[in-house]
């Protein structure tokens, strides 16, 4: 009895010791090929930018077809997608690089990915296409950039800032959850490198709706685009804001105004009514 | 020591045409390295491509480059080192940094006399400006 109890086991831990090679093998033979795969579309895709002097990719035909074939799958596009992303960091081929991605297919790929059921591939579409310089459905974004997933949410937000500019941050305050600071900077970075001309009006537009995170951003806004001195009264009503963190701030970038801040041009008597008038008045140093 | 196929290609073209072919290095990442390599009409044999910071330091103390371009950041090292580095090397090398930093580098630049490019850039204004330096 105990013998027979004993063969088996061995013959189970044969099995197993036998399976695991077995898989080894497999995700050896996947990688290979993955590997080879990988090396033929990088060499093709350099072959195809490398030697277009224009944004016509026509009479590439041949070559953009056997490319289409190696990035059938979602692996392979995926891996075409962020060689693409990588070659814009380096190299300005906006016109090249959308039509190469309609050819391949790839646009259409990505925005029926936004329909897929995990947040977190709808996410890393939204990523993908912003990256691309891909356009996204408007009425797409208008929902996830208030959605409860926090990348699908923040990363809706980038996406939105990057294809509507200035227009689009009265729209960041449907989202109810608080912004970080570090979306802030994502986001004032997005802008400086893509809108580099402040909108006034968008921004008090976006300040007037209220939401706490948002009056953050605007003033940071405000002081990375040098519009702290027009834009001190906005400061003001920040400063004396319930919100102990959008307060802070605002004093802070009022005092960084150095010679600008005068105690005639703040009008802060209307907010002698407030609690903490005195001591927010003593840390503006008026 | 035995030489590699592209080393005696390129030494036998030398000696074939009398004029000595000008070797260079791209330290990039593949794709890159190949689109600028297919961009600029190099001769497959003048130019070496690496990507890891060790794959530079055996290329630079075997070969004499006359042309260096390189990331600004390059895997296994911090930039300024890598940059200081392969000036202490190839102190006579013309070398070209792909900077995507806004600037970050300009005074090691200026310091080195390293031609700084910042990116992105179109490949045109690129092969323009990488086939004009020196000239």
């Amino acid at each position: 009895m105990t013998l027979t109890l004993l063969k088996v086991l061995i013959g189970i831990v044969c099995v197993l010791i036998i399976s695991l090679w077995a898989l080894m093998l497999i995700a050896r033979a996947l990688r290979y090929r993955d590997d080879r795969r990988h090396v033929e579309i990088r060499s093709l895709l350099g072959e195809l930018l490398g030697s277009i002097a224009t944004a016509d990719v026509s009479n590439r035909q041949a070559q953009v077809q056997e490319l289409r074939s190696l990035t059938s799958g979602v692996k392979g596009r995926r891996y075409l997608i962020d060689q693409l992303r990588l070659v814009q960091d380096y190299f300005s081929l906006p016109h090249l690089s959308s039509e190469l991605l309609d050819r391949l297919g790839i646009d259409s790929a990505l925005v029926a990915s936004l329909h897929q059921k995990g947040n977190m591939h709808r996410a890393r579409a939204v990523v993908n296409l912003y990256e691309t310089d891909s356009l996204i459905p408007e009425d797409m974004l208008d929902k996830y950039i208030a959605h409860d997933h926090i990348y699908l949410r923040r990363e809706s937000q980038i996406a939105l800032i990057k294809q509507r500019g200035w227009a689009a941050l009265p729209h960041l305050s449907a989202s109810t959850r608080r912004m970080t600071m570090w979306q802030q900077i994502r986001i004032i970075e997005k802008l400086t490198t893509y809108f580099p001309v402040a909108q006034k009006d968008l921004l008090l537009e976006a300040w007037n709706q209220g939401d706490e995170s948002l009056r953050m951003l605007c003033a940071r806004l405000a002081d990375s685009f040098d519009l702290l001195p027009e834009m001190h009264g906005m400061l003001l009503e920040g400063a004396f804001s319930d919100d102990k963190r959008l307060s802070d701030l605002c004093v802070t970038l009022l005092r960084n105004l150095d010679g600008n801040l005068q105690p005639e041009s703040m009008p802060i008597s209307i907010y002698s009514a407030h609690p903490n008038y005195i001591n927010i008045s003593k840390r503006l140093a008026l | 020591m035995k030489m590699p196929a592209e080393n005696s290609y390129l030494s036998r073209l030398n000696q074939d045409s009398g004029i000595r072919m000008k070797r260079k290095l791209i330290i990039s990442d593949r794709l890159i390295a190949s689109i600028l390599r297919r961009r600029l009409k190099w001769a497959p044999g003048a130019v070496d491509i690496v990507q890891h910071v060790h794959e530079v330091e055996a290329k630079v103390n075997r070969h004499p480059y006359d042309f260096i371009i390189t990331d600004a950041h390059v895997q296994g090292t911090r930039s300024a080192d890598h940059l200081q580095y392969l000036r202490a090397q190839c102190p006579t090398a013309k070398i070209i940094v792909l900077d995507h930093d806004r600037g970050s580098l300009r005074e090691s630049s200026e310091t080195l006399s390293l031609h700084r490019v910042a990116l992105p850039m179109t490949l045109d204004q690129i092969s323009d400006l990488i086939n004009t330096i020196g000239q």
